[in-house]
């Protein structure tokens, strides 16, 4: 049954009921010649799918999107040949729990009362986020600001020139507002994306040669320029 | 920036030459890691595409920004697995898209709202030009060109089938054709387009 070549066309343009499409995935997780023809047809599909005019998402989704990944754990990368032949790779796929205590440690000792977040013996084989290679920078440096009614802590690491910001106890933005990050250099500040409260959170841009950060409300979306008095800021200098 | 071109194989697969903004297929790769900031530029460079696909097939707007949520939140899961040599980080993406879409339009309540919403959306540019920015070195205009060297019948037929989310059973019955008609047009059509891309270099 599933040993019957595929209809390339008619699964690429999702042409397929749900049986036969079920059908046909199976048929195709083993068949190199079906799965070459259908990357093949996708092209063209992705060539009609260029053809539309593209439509500007709600600022509000994005918000959604990014903070719903945020908390969604990744598929596992499937075990490729090369992986095998590489052994730094596979070492690193098969001990990550290892790597990452080790890494942990290392923060403990240098945040000293920071809680880390993250639990690296819960979810074995995730790859690292970038925020955690910030967390877990050798040259990672602590800092707090108050703000609000709770407070911002940066963690930034000079050698990666990145900083991870959160917001500890600071309710949620108003309504239609959000709480924008800036990275404040020479020439004046630069927006470095939206922090939500309780979230640690790897800033846009670099830090190279900033002078400070700082967290400011704006509506929602976010400004080009800060439109009000930051309510916390950090100073990297 | 020229050292960021420097090392970027073009995708090639069969006579097809698809060359992929190049940033995407790293922007993904970054992504299938975990980098979350990387997943931010993604959403940044292809939203509005991705978005865009996705209203013309369900018109609806609320519907669709959910689909194109679930779409992205694909994109993250999935992403690990995300092969540069198998396809381009476009094609990628409005594969899930395409496929969210059409699942959506084959629940009977998108079929409803849209029915209805369609004659709402007629006429009025529901787009926003400043999108347009995001530059697939697809261009949106090359590839209008292209499906414009389609004849009037296979034309129909493929957009009947790729836009509307509908079986080739019923791209048949819309046209009041034998079933097989529809298909080769459809596949007469895509192979022409698939011609006429590959082509262009």
């Amino acid at each position: 049954m599933s040993d019957e070549h595929i209809d390339p066309i008619d699964y690429t343009m999702d042409a397929l009921n749900d049986v036969s499409r079920r059908r046909a995935d199976q048929h195709l997780a083993g068949c190199e010649q079906c799965q070459a023809e259908v990357a093949e047809w996708r092209e063209v599909t992705a060539g009609l799918g260029s053809s539309v005019e593209p439509v500007d998402p709600p600022p509000a989704l994005r918000q959604a999107v990014l903070a719903e990944a945020a908390r969604s754990a990744q598929e596992r990368a499937p075990a490729s040949t090369s992986a095998h032949r590489t052994p730094s790779a596979s070492g690193r796929t098969r001990h990550p729990g290892r790597w990452l205590s080790a890494a942990a440690a290392a923060v403990v000792l240098i945040g000293g009362g920071i809680t880390v977040a993250t639990k690296p013996w819960q979810h074995e084989p995730t790859p690292v986020s970038s925020v955690e290679r910030v967390e877990h920078a050798p040259d990672a440096q602590h800092a707090t600001a108050p703000a609000r009614d709770g407070s911002l802590v940066m963690v930034t690491s000079e050698k990666q020139g990145k900083a991870v910001a959160t917001l500890r106890g600071v309710p949620n933005a108003a309504a239609g507002k959000v709480y924008q990050a800036w990275i404040i250099t020479g020439s004046g500040p630069v927006s470095a994306g939206f922090l939500a409260p309780g979230k640690a959170t790897l800033l846009q841009g670099s830090i190279t040669g900033a002078k400070a950060a700082a967290v400011t409300v704006e509506p929602s979306g976010g400004s080009k320029q800060p439109t009000s008095k930051p309510i916390a800021q950090v100073s990297m200098t | 920036m020229s050292m960021l071109v420097a090392d970027r194989p073009q995708v090639t697969m069969g006579d097809v030459a698809v060359r992929d903004i190049p940033a995407l297929a790293d922007l993904l790769r970054q992504v299938g890691q975990g980098d979350d900031a990387a997943f931010a530029q993604l959403y940044d460079a292809t939203a509005a595409r991705v978005h865009g696909l996705i209203c013309r097939i369900l018109v609806d707007r609320s519907i669709s920004e959910e689909v194109t949520q679930e779409v992205f939140l694909e994109v993250w899961r999935t992403s690990p697995r995300f092969d540069s040599q198998r396809g381009s980080a476009l094609s990628w993406l409005f594969t899930i898209a395409h496929r969210r879409a059409v699942d959506r339009v084959r629940s009977s309540e998108a079929a409803r709202h849209r029915d209805t919403a369609y004659v709402a959306t007629q006429g009025e540019p529901a787009y926003d030009s400043t999108a347009e920015q995001v530059d697939g070195t697809l261009r949106a205009e090359t590839v209008r060109t292209a499906i414009g060297s389609l004849s009037p019948l296979q034309r129909e037929a493929v957009e009947l089938a790729y836009f509307e989310g509908i079986s080739h059973v019923e791209v048949a019955d819309r046209l009041g054709i034998p079933l097989g008609t529809a298909k080769s047009r459809i596949r007469d059509g895509l192979l022409k387009l698939r011609s006429t891309l590959g082509g262009e270099s």
